[in-house]
């Protein structure tokens, strides 16, 4: 179980972190990419932004708690 | 104008009725408490991770909308996940009075509640446009 249990931390960790990390940087870039080309919609893009980034991070997070959780059975 | 102080009106009205449930529940079914203790602190964790996400988005945007060309540090992952890190402490070190899957799962609850909300808000403004249309061509 122990091996396991790390291992299964290391994946939860790891690749929650690699999805979250990939979308995060597309939805900040598009969305300040946004902003520089038509300031005027800056209010709903910051709406969708912070949905969107709400949403993505939650993944990761999880993550980082299923791993902890593993971590603290092995 | 901006959007984002209606939705954190509108998540916290959900999120303080979601705990108000959590509590009742709490009186009314004791054998349950330990459930309910732990989607109380993970929705309170959710709530004010969301809470400060806005608060880095608004800063992060502002910025950028400003144009000082200023380096920004990020949007405080770490702080996030070091917060619902620490309430999983919390359920793995007092595990008869926190259940560690209700509090894992509800730490979730901001963001969907979020999302449900801003389908709402979206809806509601397409009708309120709708109608004001109708309104001026009837005028």
């Amino acid at each position: 179980m122990g091996a396991l249990a790390f291992l299964a931390a290391a994946i939860a960790v790891g690749l929650g972190a690699l999805g979250a990390g990939i979308g995060n940087g597309l939805i900040v870039s598009k969305t300040v990419e946004g902003i520089a080309r038509q300031p005027e919609a800056k209010s709903t893009l910051q709406t969708v932004m912070f949905i969107g980034v709400g949403l993505v991070e939650a993944l990761p997070i999880i993550g980082v708690v299923l791993a902890f959780i593993f971590y603290a059975a092995a | 104008m901006n959007e984002i102080p209606s939705y954190i009106y509108w998540l916290t009205r959900t999120t303080f009725g979601f705990l108000a449930l959590c509590f009742l529940s709490v009186a009314i079914l004791p054998d349950y408490r330990s459930i309910a203790f732990g989607l109380i602190v993970g929705s309170a964790v959710s709530f004010v991770n969301t809470k400060y996400l806005a608060r880095k988005v608004q800063k992060m945007t502002d910025e950028a909308a400003s144009g000082t060309g200023k380096r920004f540090k990020g949007l405080g992952f770490a702080q996030r996940a070091a917060f619902s890190i620490g309430a999983v402490v919390l359920a793995v070190e007092f595990p008869q009075v926190f259940e560690i899957h209700a509090l894992a799962g509800s730490l979730v609850f901001a963001p969907f509640a979020l999302v449900v909300i801003g389908f709402i808000l979206s809806r509601r403004e397409k009708k309120l446009d709708s109608d004001n249309e109708r309104g001026e061509k009837n005028a």
